[in-house]
């Protein structure tokens, strides 16, 4: 960065390498266009003004679950999570979020990272009586407790929701995957003529549908594009100011950047997993909509008060 | 769920883990019984299993297949390993084993990454093993059964083998005396390489038998062969009755553990090893104590 005099960052998936890095940026006087990164520090205690987000945080991701749970039926909660900060951080917003809706928590409880065996993670689930369990895993345990689940054909007595949706995890367990609820950031299977024209051209280029990241990377190269464009310049004084009232016509619809804490407000979005005829792997289906206005937090802040 | 049915299924969940975990372990405490070095690829061994199951499935739609491929390519991949590379360094000490079956893991790990890409890969268990049976009202998968199964008859087997057959008498001999076993006219090194490869296809069925539960993916290695070093020393090191109770042990009360205690869930496995090693510092069945 500092040797080739790098004014534009792009691209980092890690929330925490991300954190590191905006310290710096007023230092090397660059632009940071996050596609990826979701920690709702970023754009709360930790911003910064050369930082901006693009993309879904992670606390609108669980946004969107708490305001889908409001108007679905379920009434009794179970959560299952890594025994790690993110899963202890994820399943406290949501047990405030069931509990603010009125509704019944029963338990939660922390599988260790690299669990093989689910089938006493299960057990406890299924004599829980919960009729919806929250999942917060990734990786191999995502991929270990959702085959295993499926054997044990959990998903006939109790719903299973998750943080987030992808195409990897659903491709590594296939059926098993089939009546997963949770939220996506970007899927595919999204409506309107913007997405269907980058899915077409993204097949055409790989011979693939797009995942989530991929999405969302393409929808910050396009507000990265439009701020560069009504700048006429990379020069970080010139495109801040610029890119702090993009407005964009995305793949996931109008999208904003607001100028206060640089992050973009879009929509939420819910999806089921569902097999449909021609496709090899099931594919996330689209079963809610959020308004951006519910689903982005207030300016700088990770939580929502109602 | 009342409290009979609570158990027996529990029971059968930690006897399926227990055939996963016993494949691992037996090869491990085999390998180690006849040839006295501890074999860090284990893990790579049991992932290449898995993979070569995906294979074999994905071609030909035969999982029934995959568990004949995938243990006679992997124990004829051991076979060639200890014939091509271990066999010049017999007469050093451990540590150059150590080092080159972990440089094994690391070249294995990045081919497998390499050939089979980074995603982990979905391996489905036959028809017949996917439906559910009913155990005192309570759904049980089928493939569960198939696997504590499978490990009672892999156990008989060898067992037998160990026991019975000439190959048999010969492993057992070399363990206790090679030398006066090749001063009888048995070539000492041939039983090694033989003993090697059916370690290493041991860990290549459980490799495939784990793959419907866990996928296969590039975290298998790392995770399975602590496992398999926890069961081997709470057995006792190259003792094959050993590596089945420290099997069926560990399964046994991790499931149960994690059921009543499931902040403790990491440290059940520890725990015994720990005990077992300040109780009997060779292993429950062990030698060299």
């Amino acid at each position: 960065m500092e040797r080739d005099g790098c004014r534009l960052l792009f691209g980092m998936t890690l929330s925490s390498e991300a954190l590191a890095v905006v310290p710096k940026l007023a230092e090397w006087n660059a632009i940071f266009m996050s596609s990826d990164n979701g920690d709702g520090r970023l754009t709360g205690e930790s911003f910064v003004p050369n930082f901006f987000r693009a993309n879904t945080s992670g606390p609108m991701g669980t946004r969107a679950v708490s305001l889908y749970l409001r108007q679905a039926g379920f009434k009794n909660f179970y959560a299952l999570g890594m025994d790690y900060a993110w899963g202890h951080n994820s399943i406290g917003v949501f047990k405030d979020e069931v509990k603010k809706s009125g509704k019944n928590f029963i338990a939660d409880i922390y599988s260790p990272i690299g669990t093989k065996d689910y089938s006493t993670y299960i057990t406890k689930i299924r004599q829980s009586g919960a009729d919806a369990c929250f999942l917060v895993l990734q990786g191999d345990d995502n991929n270990a407790f959702l085959a295993q689940a499926k054997q044990y054909r959990l998903g006939d007595k109790v719903q299973l929701l998750t943080e987030i949706v992808d195409l990897n995890s659903i491709h590594a367990v296939g059926e098993a995957a089939i009546g997963l609820i949770g939220s996506s950031r970007y899927t595919f299977t999204f409506p309107g003529d913007a997405n269907a024209e980058f899915v077409a051209g993204w097949k055409k280029e790989y011979g693939n549908v797009p995942d989530v990241f991929e999405g969302e990377q393409w929808q910050a190269c396009l507000m990265l594009q439009a701020g560069i464009e009504k700048a006429g310049s990379i020069d970080a004084d010139k495109l801040r100011p610029a890119l702090e009232t993009v407005e964009i016509d995305s793949i996931k619809g109008k999208v904003t950047m607001r100028a206060c804490d640089h992050q973009a407000v879009q929509r939420g979005f819910m999806v089921k997993v569902v097999h449909k005829d021609g496709a090899p792997d099931p594919v996330p289906d689209l079963i809610a909509t959020f308004p951006a206005d519910q689903v982005t937090p207030a300016c700088r802040q990770m939580t929502y008060d109602s | 769920m009342d409290f009979f049915a609570f158990l027996v299924t529990q029971c059968l969940n930690a006897l399926s883990q227990a055939a996963l975990l016993f494949f691992l372990g037996c090869g491990l405490t085999l390998i180690f019984g006849i040839m006295r070095i501890v074999n860090f690829a284990h893990g790579a061994f049991f992932m290449l299993g898995a993979y070569v199951g995906y294979s074999t499935v994905h071609w030909t739609g035969n999982f029934w297949l995959a568990l004949i491929v995938a243990p006679v390519a992997v124990g004829g991949f051991g076979a060639a390993f200890e014939l091509g590379i271990l066999r010049r360094l017999y007469g050093r000490d451990g540590h150059a084993f150590l080092m080159v079956t972990f440089g094994l893991t690391l070249i294995m790990g990045e081919v497998i990454r390499l050939v089979w890409g980074v995603e982990a890969l979905q391996v489905k268990p036959p028809e017949s093993l996917s439906d559910i049976v009913f155990i005192l009202d309570e759904p049980f998968p089928v493939y569960r059964l198939f696997l504590a199964g499978a490990g009672i008859v892999v156990a008989v087997v060898i067992w037998q083998f160990l026991e019975r057959t000439r190959l048999g008498l010969l492993i057992r001999a070399t363990s206790q005396n090679a030398e006066m076993v090749y001063a009888l006219g048995t070539d000492v090194a041939l039983v090694r390489s033989a003993v090697f490869g059916i370690g290493c296809g041991l860990a290549g069925i459980g490799g495939v038998m784990a793959a419907p539960l866990v996928t296969a993916s590039l975290g298998m290695a790392p995770n399975a062969v602590i496992d398999t070093f926890v069961i081997v020393i709470i057995g006792g090191m190259g003792s094959f009755l050993g590596s089945l109770i420290g099997a069926v042990l560990v399964a046994f009360v991790q499931v149960f553990g994690t059921y009543y205690f499931p902040d403790f869930a990491m440290a059940f496995m520890y725990l015994i090893m720990l005990t077992v090693l300040v109780v009997r510092p060779g292993g429950l069945l062990g030698k060299e104590a």
